[in-house]
């Protein structure tokens, strides 16, 4: 027996296939920009900030304080008790793997995501 | 109408898959040889990978303190017996590293040249501060030039080594973090591991698969915090970029970098950045150094004597230069790049 497809039916298929579609998009889409940044303090893990939440962190490394910056889904020294301020100078960082470092004061932020394109990057 | 809802079940099904066939990477960064490295493991349980980790962490500290030319330790011991122009005993480990250097800066006609310690030191660039003064004068660096140190002039004798230079000074920075991430990885072999990646301050070497796919690694653009170009590892390979966006001071406006030429004694300053991908980090690392210090008029006939057939080099003018293996093995980010296949290079 065959049996026609209704209106209806056409309807829940379309709204199942953008369902899908978006389901696709948000999990295996290659969203390169990051959700978190982990801090590393002398090696330690010792914050996971979210980088849609606004944010002044200050933290103590080796040297003295860090001060980061989380705006806009970015992220940034903003100031460093080391003298050649590298860290400062990386800017905003805001993609997946990306790594910015005050390696005299031993704090560095690396920004994860969960649907990274690239598994490490290369610089 | 049941196919359809069949269909849609069987879509919204497969959806929900891709998780599960991942499985886990475990990754752990840790501050160690003056920079960030980022061990990446797959196909371990997470206890295995934790006893990993920390076992690579002992061995980078001990690297660390080993190899560090400026603090005490082997090398620093083996810089201040130079000098007396004298044999003495050295540890098998720098033996390997002394010698595979030589052989390496021989073949890049001395562009890669670990032996100006004198040099690097005379730059200020051997502390972790950078300087801030004005750079060396032409009479400075003409004195330390005079003195041509090279990795030529040190000879073995079993364990012992000997400079016929007293002025050698041995500097393992373009070096160092390819020989020992070389080491780790042979580490995480010998212990059965498969599937890994060891990122040392933006340079890796990565073997095995992340599951069914490989291992996708970004490179990163010199002007811009943005990846340029992806590759895709093929089991055992190492990628290295040198750029002169590392590590530099400016001053009166001008800026100068780390990456010294030794033949002028001053920063190279032709290239923007040279990437490489080799078997071997240790050589990709002299090799990345090497090139860029030759620029573009001679880094084909340098990386031809190197064995290196993967280059991809962004001169000043930001056009990039690719050697024919490498270029399919590049993904670029952008359209509208100059990009231009070394013809010649066979």
């Amino acid at each position: 027996m065959v049996t026609k497809l209704t209106a209806g039916d056409f309807i829940v298929f379309f709204i199942s296939i953008s369902f899908v579609f978006t389901l696709y998009v948000l999990y295996w889409g290659e969203d390169q920009h990051a959700r978190h940044a982990e801090i590393i303090v002398s090696g330690k893990k010792q914050y996971i900030l979210d980088l849609n939440e606004e944010k002044h962190l200050e933290i103590t490394g080796k040297l003295g304080k860090s001060i980061i910056e989380v705006s806009n889904g970015q992220i940034r020294f903003v100031e460093s008790s080391c003298s050649s301020k590298q860290c400062i100078r990386s800017g905003w960082i805001s993609q997946v793997n990306a790594l910015a470092a005050c390696l005299p004061n031993g704090v560095s932020l690396h920004l994860v995501g969960p649907n990274a394109r690239f598994d490490s990057i290369n610089f | 109408m049941k196919k359809i809802v069949l269909l849609v079940v069987v879509l919204l099904l497969l959806s929900c898959t891709k998780k599960q066939e991942e499985g886990q990477v475990f990754e752990e960064t840790m501050m160690v040889m003056g920079t960030i490295v980022t061990v990446s493991l797959y196909g371990e349980d997470e206890k295995r990978a934790q006893k990993l980790f920390h076992d690579l962490l002992k061995d980078f500290k001990y690297m660390q303190a080993a190899w560090n030319p400026w603090k005490k330790g082997s090398l620093a011991r083996i810089n201040q017996m130079i000098p007396y122009q004298e044999a003495f005993s050295i540890g098998p480990v720098v033996k390997d590293m002394v010698l595979q250097a030589t052989e390496l800066s021989k073949q890049s006609e001395g562009y890669f040249n670990p032996a100006i310690g004198q040099l690097i030191k005379l730059w200020g660039f051997n502390k972790e501060k950078l300087p801030t003064g004005p750079p060396p004068t032409a009479d400075q660096i003409k004195a330390i030039l005079d003195k041509n140190a090279q990795m030529e002039d040190l000879s073995f004798s079993v364990l012992n080594l000997k400079s016929s230079n007293p002025d050698v000074l041995l500097d393992f920075g373009a070096f160092a973090k390819g020989f020992g991430v070389d080491r780790a990885i042979e580490y995480l072999k010998s212990m059965e591991v498969k599937n890994a990646i060891i990122n040392a301050g933006g340079d890796l070497r990565a073997i095995g698969k992340k599951g069914d796919k490989p291992w996708m690694i970004g490179i990163r653009d010199p002007r811009a915090q943005a990846v340029i170009a992806g590759v895709s590892i093929q089991g055992d390979e190492s990628v290295f970029t040198s750029g002169d966006y590392e590590r530099f001071y400016e001053y009166e406006g001008k800026r100068y970098h780390h990456i010294l030429n030794p033949k002028t004694g001053k920063p190279a300053d032709t290239v923007r950045s040279v990437t490489i991908i080799h078997s071997s980090a240790a050589i990709a690392d002299a090799a990345a150094t090497a090139l860029f210090v030759a620029g573009p008029d001679n880094w084909q006939r340098i990386a031809k004597k190197m064995g290196i057939d993967k280059v991809m080099l962004i001169d000043q003018q930001g056009v990039i230069h690719l050697t024919p293996a490498i270029k399919p093995r590049l993904e670029f980010e952008r359209e509208g790049l100059d990009i231009r296949v070394a013809k010649t290079f066979q």
